[in-house]
């Protein structure tokens, strides 16, 4: 059974290479083959995903499956294999990561249909798939690391799929090199928890078991250091600038990125990590109050924003906060679930904004829609259902996981973190709303010949939509009359803080009234007509050109490398180091100049040469005498 | 054959190129192509043969040359000098084999066969002097490769490489002198042999002397920071073979030596020297890399990123524990496949535009897609993406280092990021965009002679990074035994503490087993 996990990873790494391969070599006659080589290797992950998890539910919460491949590095000490496990969290991972991958594989493969690239692109999406099952099922911390650092190499390649616009692979470029900071707070405190684990096996169990020995101060670092390769890869304050800029890719890269893998690393790492976080609440205090930052930073930047894919992007910045609240909190399962539900909203909503851009041929900006719900209804529906559940209106699954979320937050006692994510949920159903708005109803335009979709592209949108709307409900917690399913399968260790019921309802009112206020206040400005905002006060442009975050970050980073290396180059290397150099030269230039003028080939002068020799010789001698 | 491997491995190549003379200039290319092909097998024969579960060395060979004085033709491989030979092997063959069409290829051809018997010799050579000439007759070919095929600047660029290199050498050898009159001293008789030499305890003022001797020959030659001047030149004018070998195994014989003598000769001298060394390798990997990103020629930007990963090995070296010396040896075989790679890459157009400057490219991920993947792969390997053959040996380096200083491994750890940045913006500049020069527009892809070097060089970089015990492995029990040498030999109590004590470890580690 547990040899399966490696085949849920080599599986999509196999097809990406032969699909690679075959592309390469030029058998590209027809797309069939990558359309199958391409949907059927999630296709498989995800059945056996599914094994893995039917084992895992019939089992004790505690059962862990591991299976080793081969060794990697052995060194003395230090010893790490090529292994992998697979708990609950796994579990839970990995079916939401292979489910909505295959279908965001099966919405590809109608989305790119047209492209001349589509083996490359299945190749390269299928290398996103194997990075991230990677990770995910990873047994140490350094085979985690490699996942870590594959899922940013094929977002990399992914965002800057459309590689003949140079600005796509600014964009890439930007995505690698933030995650790359952010990879080195996280190889940086694997080596300090190695070091200080004196090279014990450094598998997740036996870092768990040893924690205890270790020193506050040190654990509080290592749990700093790793969330800032979180903060990297899912797109947190300070290193977020990437994610935006990252929908210069095709759209069903932003849906996985987005939602089934990527930026959910980050919370799934915390999660795993919560033994080491559990020992440091403090670490995770700081975590939550980024979260928060970042949750209602992005959401104000989202109300702003007019083109389709820049308002999800940021407001996928922004539910990641809350996940980080979450597991910033110690309340782990409710992160991980808000990770779960999110996944097939934002995955939705992705792609119905494609299925949106497609129709009208690659117009994103959303006040050159409008009224579109007449002519693509189904996309209208799903994407009402979406934007229902990430605003977080009951039933539907956002409703839930977002709950549990502020919850946690009011529970713990971090009221600044709850009452801002309290204003992040009504920003989130304002500018949801307003997105769905302009683009469905608002004043319609004039549209010529808009396409049929694909049936590829539309049935995964009724698919997800039933999901959206539906898995909530896996999690409804004791106060609406629940099991708590969800959390109680998973089995992390929350720091639970209990709140009575009424006070849950309470706040559960809250948010819907918050939902609503957002909802009404979007559907009043923007419902009937839209116009594109302009930036005339102050505080408004501010907003717009996203706090100017991305000038400060090119002024003083960009340019200040740019400059520090003309000079050391132009100044330091050719002047300084090389002049140097050539000093010796010119000295050495100088001295064979003298030592030839001295050698002239006259012989008074040489007569000169013996008389001083002999007069300094008769001095020396004069001294000598003297002295005895 | 076995008791003489390493003999004919050396002198092969060079009487095949006093044959070649007579070779027809048409079949020069099948001659020295066959030549390299055999030497390889040899080499690889020798990696078979060899038996890794043997630290100390193998397939010795002794001569006494002057026995009066010790001198001897000593020969022998360890698993740090293994898989050099096996490169240097590697190297000549694929060099040759893609060699573009050139004026005077016989010449090329037999002068590469030449140096191929120099590069082996000095990784081969266990007697102090022989290991020296072959040190010195490397120089030569080299200069001839750059002086007669090189670019413009050539003959500035040649003297300057041999001058500064040979400078350093006669620093080396005098180091090398004391060495064996020290020798003498303590026990009366002459040897120029390391082996003998790894015996000597010295007390650790004489150390410090000679230490700095050595260390001045190794240094220009890998070259360190601030000795590195003369290796742009050198790249900028080499021709493609020229830099490819150059950086692929020439400089490895500095970081090779520090290994072979710094380490185990000198042990309390490495720890004295090893914070001031780490403050060089530190300032030589962020320095060279913000030059490496303020180029505009995509050579030299090869150039310095080579430079400045040659820093990561120091620093490994330097660590003076198993983690961090196997790490850079390691890394000098990945430094090695990657920028030999990647000078080949830029050959590649060099060869078809007849420009380095970047300026003049981008766009060429549409014309030549297949370059523009073997060029990523390599790329990113170059920064250190795990599951390429760097990453193995600069993580290893660098957790080696960590153990000695965290803020100097931090600092390191940010030349990963800058040498993102830099990579990343001469592949864009080059490969991505619109194709706006119209002379790129017809470029021909990689042609299949192209093809048979760079596709084994993909394979390599990714095998060993997925799979590197079949390397790693030798390398780490030779040395585990130099660390044991200089930790027993350590004469100061900083040394004994900073080298650790392997023979505790394995007490520990059988004990654990017992309770287990």
């Amino acid at each position: 059974m547990s040899t399966l996990l490696i085949w849920i990873v080599l599986i999509p790494f196999l097809s990406a290479a032969l699909m690679g391969l075959v592309y390469l070599t030029g058998l590209r006659s027809n797309h069939l083959f990558y359309t199958i080589t391409g949907i059927l290797a999630p296709l498989l992950s995800g059945l056996f995903s599914l094994f893995i998890g039917w084992e895992l539910l019939g089992s004790s919460a505690d059962v862990v499956l591991h299976v080793e491949a081969f060794q990697w590095i052995a060194l003395g000490d230090f010893d790490i294999a090529v292994a992998f496990m697979a708990d609950r969290l796994t579990a839970v991972m990995l079916f939401f990561i292979t489910f909505i991958g295959t279908l965001i594989h099966i919405y590809a493969a109608g989305y790119m249909s047209d492209d001349e690239a589509y083996g490359k692109f299945f190749s390269f999406f299928n290398l996103f798939m194997g990075s991230m099952l990677l990770l995910v099922l990873a047994d140490n911390p350094i085979i985690m690391f490699v996942g870590w650092e594959l899922v940013g190499l094929s977002s990399y390649l992914l965002i800057g799929f459309y590689h003949q616009d140079a600005k796509n692979i600014k964009a890439a470029n930007k995505a690698f090199m933030l995650n790359r900071v952010g990879d080195f707070g996280f190889i940086i405190a694997l080596s300090v928890l190695f070091i200080a684990l004196e090279g014990d096996a450094f598998t997740f169990e036996s870092i768990k078991a040893n924690i205890g020995f270790l020193d506050n101060s040190l654990i509080a670092l290592v749990g700093m250091l790793l969330f800032v390769g979180a903060m990297g890869k899912s797109a947190q304050i300070p290193l977020y600038v990437w994610l935006p800029d990252a929908m210069a890719g095709p759209t069903p890269v932003s849906a996985l990125i987005h939602a089934a893998t990527m930026v959910t690393a980050g919370v799934y790492m915390v999660a795993r990590f919560s033994f080491l976080y559990n020992e440091v609440p403090e670490v995770g205090e700081f975590i939550a109050l980024i979260g928060a930052f970042s949750a209602l930073f992005a959401a104000l930047i989202a109300s702003y924003q007019s083109d389709i894919k820049k308002i999800l992007a940021y407001s996928t910045m922004s539910q990641l906060g809350y996940m980080f609240i979450a597991v910033g909190l110690g309340a782990y399962s409710s992160g991980i679930f808000h990770v779960f539900t999110h996944a097939f909203f934002k995955a939705l909503l992705f792609m119905g904004a494609g299925a949106v851009i497609v129709a009208l041929h690659h117009e994103q900006n959303i006040f050159k829609m409008g009224g579109l719900r007449k002519h693509l209804g189904l996309v209208y529906v799903t994407m009402f259902i979406a934007t229902l559940a990430i605003s977080g209106i009951p039933p539907f699954s956002g409703f839930f996981s977002k709950d549990a979320i502020l919850a946690a937050a009011f529970a713990s006692g971090n009221y600044g973190i709850w009452m801002m994510a309290t204003l992040t949920a009504m920003l989130t159903a304002y500018y949801m709303f307003r997105m769905l708005f302009i683009v469905f109803f608002a004043n319609g335009h004039e549209y010529s010949n808009i396409p049929v979709l694909s049936r590829m592209m539309t049935w995964p949108l009724v698919v997800l939509a039933v999901g959206s709307a539906f898995a909530g409900l896996l999690g409804v917690n004791e106060a609406y009359g629940g099991s708590n399913g969800f959390a109680s399968f998973i089995a992390l260790p929350d720091r639970s803080h209990q709140l009575s019921h009424l006070a849950e309802y309470m706040l559960g009112f809250l948010n819907v009234l918050m939902a609503l206020i957002g909802t009404g206040l979007a559907y009043k400005m923007f419902a009937v007509s839209a116009k594109e905002p302009i930036g005339d006060t102050f505080w408004k442009s501010l907003v717009m050109h996203k706090f100017y975050i991305d000038e400060l970050y090119d002024r003083l980073i960009v340019r200040t490398l740019r400059m520090l290396s003309v000079m050391s180059d132009k100044v330091i290397d050719n002047k300084g180091v090389d002049g140097i150099l050539h000093l010796f030269v010119s000295g050495y230039k100088t001295a064979g100049l003298l030592f030839t003028r001295l050698q002239n080939g006259k012989v008074r002068y040489y007569a000169l040469y013996i008389l001083a020799g002999i007069a300094v010789m008769s001095l020396l001698m004069l001294d000598t005498m003297e002295a005895m | 054959m076995l008791d003489n491997i390493l003999s004919i491995l050396i002198f092969f190549p060079a009487l095949a190129a006093m044959f070649g003379f007579v070779v027809a200039k048409d079949s020069i290319r099948a001659y020295g192509v066959t030549v390299a092909a055999i030497e390889f097998a040899l080499s690889l024969f020798l990696w078979y043969a060899y038996d890794p579960a043997v630290s100390g060395m193998q397939f010795m060979e002794s001569l006494p040359l002057i026995p009066a004085f010790g001198i001897s033709y000593l020969l022998g491989v360890d698993g740090i000098s293994l898989f050099i030979i096996v490169l240097a092997a590697f190297f000549t063959l694929i060099g040759i084999a893609s060699l573009p069409d050139m004026k005077r290829m016989k010449d090329m051809i037999l002068t590469l066969l030449f140096l191929q018997m120099t590069m082996i010799g000095v990784f081969a050579a266990l007697d102090a002097i022989v290991f020296y000439v072959f040190w010195e007759l490397s120089l030569v070919p080299m200069l001839y490769i750059i002086g007669a095929w090189g670019g413009p600047l050539r003959i500035y660029a040649s003297v300057k490489f041999f001058l500064y290199t040979f400078t350093g050498s006669l620093v080396m050898l005098v180091g090398m002198l004391f060495m064996a009159y020290f020798y003498h001293q303590a026990t009366g008789t002459w040897s120029f042999s390391i082996l003998e030499w790894y015996r000597l305890i010295l007390p650790e003022n004489i150390q410090l002397w000679l230490f700095v001797a050595f260390f001045l020959g190794f240094a220009i030659k890998v070259p360190m920071f601030p000795f590195h001047t003369w290796l742009p030149y050198a790249h900028g004018q080499a021709p493609t073979i020229g830099s490819v070998i150059l950086a692929a195994i020439l400089l490895k014989m500095g970081t090779y030596a520090f290994v072979r003598f710094s380490l185990p000769l000198f042990p309390d001298a490495s720890v004295f020297f090893m914070m001031p060394i780490a403050v060089l390798a530190i300032i030589m990997i962020i320095y060279t890399a913000m030059v490496a990103y303020a180029q505009e020629d995509i050579k030299q930007v090869v150039a310095y990123s080579s430079v400045s990963h040659m820093g990561v090995i120091i620093l490994g070296t330097f660590a003076l524990n198993v983690e961090g010396i196997s790490g850079s040896v390691f890394l000098m075989i990945a430094h090695g496949v990657v920028s030999g790679a990647l000078f080949l890459l830029v050959g590649v157009i060099y060869e078809r535009r007849h420009t380095k400057m970047m300026s003049e490219f981008g766009g060429l991920a549409s014309v030549m897609p297949h370059y523009a993947t073997i060029f990523g792969v390599m790329v990113m390997a170059s920064v250190g993406l795990p599951l390429t053959i760097n990453f193995v040996g600069e993580f290893l380096s660098l957790l080696g280092f960590y153990q000695q200083s965290h803020m100097m491994t931090l600092l390191a750890g940010i030349a990963i990021i800058v040498g993102a940045i830099y990579m990343l913006a001469a592949f864009k500049k080059v490969f991505f965009g619109e194709v706006t020069n119209e002379k790129n527009r017809n470029l021909p892809d990689v042609n299949k002679r192209e093809l048979v070097a760079l596709i084994p060089l993909v394979i390599i970089a990714i095998w060993l990074g997925v799979y590197p015990k079949p390397v790693l492995g030798p390398i780490n029990n030779s040395v585990e035994s130099i660390v044991q040498l200089m930790h027993e030999k350590a004469v100061t109590e900083e040394a004994k503490a900073r080298i650790p004590d392997l023979t505790s470890t394995i007490v520990i580690n059988e004990a654990k087993e017992e309770t287990k």
